[in-house]
């Protein structure tokens, strides 16, 4: 397995399309945040919590900001994920002794790591160009709920990701799992309007009062759930375990497919 | 059983079904170690389904492998790790350099020492491709590296799908001096692919003919010139009153008529006088008559029953 991760990291590292999606990323969170952050203090709160310091520029920032770099990301690492399959790299781990499962963890920890290198970095360093220019919460409020933000969208990230999985394995093709993916993410995240839609919302607030329990198990709502500064520990646990449901089940049924898919 | 008669593959009744079409009809296979297989086939012989079986890429539908002893799933992962192989065209990242893509390989193999990445580049004559990506080599540039792959980790069971596809003459004869030096100074085991049979008639030393699916044969390379046996080829203005001449005048019916007229005799070889003069008491002209010998091609489309 240890050979596996590191043959995965050197061909990340020689892999373009990485380096491309993180630039992408970066630019599109800096002209987003790092030009005009400060509005965020000042605009409809999209999650509720929302402090007029950088803690409130950061949720509201990252509730704008995460569903779209999570299309651009997700179709660019569904992209990078097939390439093996469509290069035929894979048979030659395959080939070398490597069993699939070994294979296929490798490439799901592959894909954590670069959905949320590629979503989480380019929004937390924008914001993070705002300190000192915001007010800035002492460091026993912002701590915490950084550790505990970070923690849940970490899962998120790669709870939403991991459907896109199972098209890379069901499609072994690089052109259509990224248009899959790219699709099943734009749906999914078109969704969340429609749904927020009919709710009751605060006076003043873009987010609904009390989400009812489709909403509760929508992965992009959960991602600005995630956010907000009023997050019980029961609700905290409830978001972490519905974003490793989400990615267990279409993880589970990628590994069936590719334990006894034959490859090209 | 010593170590060159020792078997590194075995199969099983080996079987693999596509939907309604049978790929691989039960076959029995036995490599021993230290021989150069031919795998010949025509196209949709089985000859890649037998190889993506070997390899681990596809599944039996029925039957079972051992690889150098050992058999069930684990273990012949475990020894897959012995094995090299290029299945079809080479599988390579073609953002890389040739010397990028063997450390990706090297890598992933978990071979400790760099210094075979330049050793085996200089042995399939790629150790001056420089920055060049994989994306601007030839496809013979290509063939080579994809070789050099299957052969960094000093492989003890060498699979070779096509191996010269897209190599020039040259490169040809290159890759041919390399199977057999590697043969015979690494003792490495070699089954390759080939639609070029004069050219593995020259590489190989054991044969595996697969058609439809099925081992029609396997057999050494001296049972091969034993049976490509010599002949009396004989040419005439009538094929068919040839035959009739050879079965009442000359009482044998041990002979063959090819596609182009021509009739092989495999009997009377030390007496053509005698068949010349059978043939010019039938009336028959003889516009050739000579000695010859099957090549593996010739061989292989007879036993086939035909091209």
């Amino acid at each position: 397995m240890s050979n596996l991760m590191k043959h995965r990291w050197f061909e990340l590292r020689h892999q373009p399309i990485f380096w491309w999606t993180w630039a992408i990323c970066c630019v599109f969170s800096f002209l987003l945040i790092g030009m005009g952050g400060d509005q965020y203090m000042t605009e409809t709160p999209m999650v509720a919590g929302v402090s007029p310091d950088w803690t409130g520029l950061f949720m509201n920032a990252a509730a704008d900001c995460i569903l779209p770099l999570m299309i651009v990301s997700g179709a660019f690492t569904a992209m990078l994920l097939s390439q093996p399959f469509s290069s035929r790299t894979v048979d030659l781990e395959v080939a070398a002794g490597h069993s699939r499962a070994k294979i296929f963890a490798s490439q799901c920890i592959v894909g954590f790591t670069v959905i949320n290198i590629t979503v989480l970095i380019p929004v937390l360093l924008a914001a993070l160009c705002w300190i000192g220019r915001v007010p800035m919460p002492s460091a026993a409020i912002v701590v915490p709920y950084l550790i505990r933000v970070l923690f849940l969208l970490l899962l998120l990230d790669f709870c939403a990701f991991s459907s896109c999985i199972l098209f890379i394995v069901l499609f072994r093709d690089t052109a259509k799992s990224m248009a899959v993916s790219a699709i099943f993410l734009l749906i999914m995240f078109w969704t969340l309007p429609a749904m927020e839609a009919p709710l009751a919302k605060a006076p003043g607030m873009a987010y609904p009062l009390t989400p009812t329990l489709p909403l509760l198990l929508h992965p992009a709502f959960l991602m600005r759930y995630a956010l907000y500064a009023t997050l019980t520990p029961s609700q905290t646990l409830w978001t972490a375990g519905i974003a490793i449901i989400w990615t267990v089940l279409p993880l589970s049924a990628a590994y069936c497919v590719f334990r006894k898919c034959e490859l090209k | 059983m010593n170590g060159m008669e020792e078997v590194i593959f075995e199969a099983r009744n080996l079987t693999k079904k596509y939907r309604n079409n049978l790929a691989l009809d039960h076959i029995n296979l036995s490599l021993r170690r230290g021989e150069v297989y031919g795998f010949i086939g025509e196209n949709g012989a089985g000859k890649t389904t037998a190889i993506r079986l070997i390899t681990g890429l596809s599944f039996p539908t029925e039957g079972s492998m051992a690889l150098f002893g050992k058999s069930g799933t684990k273990e012949l992962q475990r020894q897959r790790a012995r094995i090299g192989c290029m299945v079809e065209t080479p599988a390579l990242y073609k953002n890389m350099t040739a010397v990028q893509n063997l450390e990706a390989q090297r890598i992933q193999r978990g071979i400790p020492n760099r210094d075979c990445i330049g050793k085996t580049l200089k042995l399939v004559g790629l150790s001056d491709t420089g920055k060049k990506a994989v994306r601007h080599f030839s496809l013979g540039m290509r063939q080579r590296l994809g070789i050099a792959m299957a052969l960094l980790n000093d492989p003890e069971f060498l699979i070779l799908d096509e191996p010269i596809n897209g190599l020039d003459p040259s490169g040809i004869v290159e890759i041919r001096d390399l199977i057999r030096q590697l043969n015979q100074e690494r003792g490495i085991t070699f089954l390759v692919s080939s639609h070029i049979l004069n050219e593995l008639y020259q590489t190989a030393t054991c044969y595996i003919l697969l058609h439809k699916g099925r081992v029609l044969e396997e057999l050494t390379q001296r049972e091969l010139d034993e049976k490509c046996r010599r002949h009396i080829a004989i040419k005439t203005n009538d094929a068919a009153q040839t035959t009739i001449t050879l079965e009442n005048n000359l009482l044998t019916t041990n002979f063959q008529v090819m596609p182009d007229g021509t009739v092989r005799l495999y009997d009377h070889l030390d007496n053509m006088e005698e068949v010349a003069q059978a043939l010019s008491r039938a009336g028959l002209l003889v516009t050739g008559l000579s000695l010859a010998g099957d090549s593996l091609e010739d061989y292989f489309f007879h036993k086939i029953g035909g091209r």
